[in-house]
């Protein structure tokens, strides 16, 4: 991609956040990294400023973070940030007659190579397990709420 | 850095028979890098320069890059937050390493 994209001399190259599946969220880091680009993640919103963008990234416990950057810059952007439109009976026609330009590795003079392997993708394995409180009620049901509270996180 | 970052290396270097060291990096952080002092490791680098005060991905990628490369650094674990999910595969692109995201646990 970056040898696809270099050509293009892009100001602005938005990417995903991270697939639903694996999560890796490293593509549009690495391209950034790989085309010399300074980039940000997790982006909430874009505002066009004087010489470059000013944009929100979405930080852990529900925090936000303002950071201006200058143009040509790479975006992850988190989904749900716009609404999804249809496209127009017309935007489809003309969407036909667009230009598609396909590249391979080759004609981009890369070697596909692999560095990753997948081994396996699985669920995570549960096991069951029947645990019996003994004692007074009283005792008893606080030991489950300790359980639930810190072993089973879902109180 | 975290706790449970550093207690997973441990496990990860004895399993490798590997020293394990630990960084810090950032603007004044000489009593985090204390605190590091009493755990079991090799050594604590502390990676400290004005610009590292507030975070940016450009600047933690230069100062791990040029730490890992001087240390000779063979594996690099880090805790799975937003701000290394920011960075960290930068840093692994900049090094020609690759970064595997949310271990849980290494094998």
């Amino acid at each position: 991609m970056a040898e696809a994209m270099q050509p293009e001399k892009p100001d602005l190259i938005l990417t995903g956040l991270q697939s639903d599946d694996l999560g890796y969220g490293q593509t549009g880091v690495i391209l950034a990294e790989l085309l010399g680009l300074p980039h940000a993640t997790i982006i909430m919103q874009v505002e066009k400023q004087e010489g470059g963008i000013r944009v929100k990234r979405e930080l852990e416990d529900g925090w936000f973070q303002h950071v201006e950057m200058p143009l040509p810059a790479l975006l992850t952007i988190q989904s749900g940030i716009n609404k999804l439109r249809y496209a127009t009976l017309m935007g489809i026609k003309k969407a036909k007659t667009k230009n598609v330009k396909k590249l391979t590795a080759s004609d981009l003079g890369v070697a596909a190579s692999r560095s990753f392997r997948f081994e396996r993708v699985y669920l995570p394995e549960k096991t069951k397990r029947t645990q019996i409180f003994e004692g007074a009620p009283k005792e008893a049901a606080a030991k489950l709420v300790e359980k639930l509270k810190f072993e089973a996180r879902v109180l | 850095m975290s706790w449970e970052t550093l207690a997973a290396a441990q496990q990860f270097g004895a399993e490798l028979k590997q020293p394990v060291e630990a960084a810090v990096v950032g603007s004044n952080i000489s009593s985090l890098a204390g605190e590091l002092g009493g755990k079991q490791l090799a050594k604590v680098h502390a990676v400290e320069h004005d610009l590292l005060k507030d975070y940016t991905p450009d600047g933690y990628t230069a100062a791990l890059r040029q730490l890992i490369e001087k240390t000779k650094t063979r594996y690099v674990v880090f805790p799975h937050t937003y701000q290394v999910r920011d960075f960290a595969p930068k840093l692994a692109t900049s090094l020609g390493a690759y970064w595997s995201a949310t271990l849980s646990p290494i094998e």
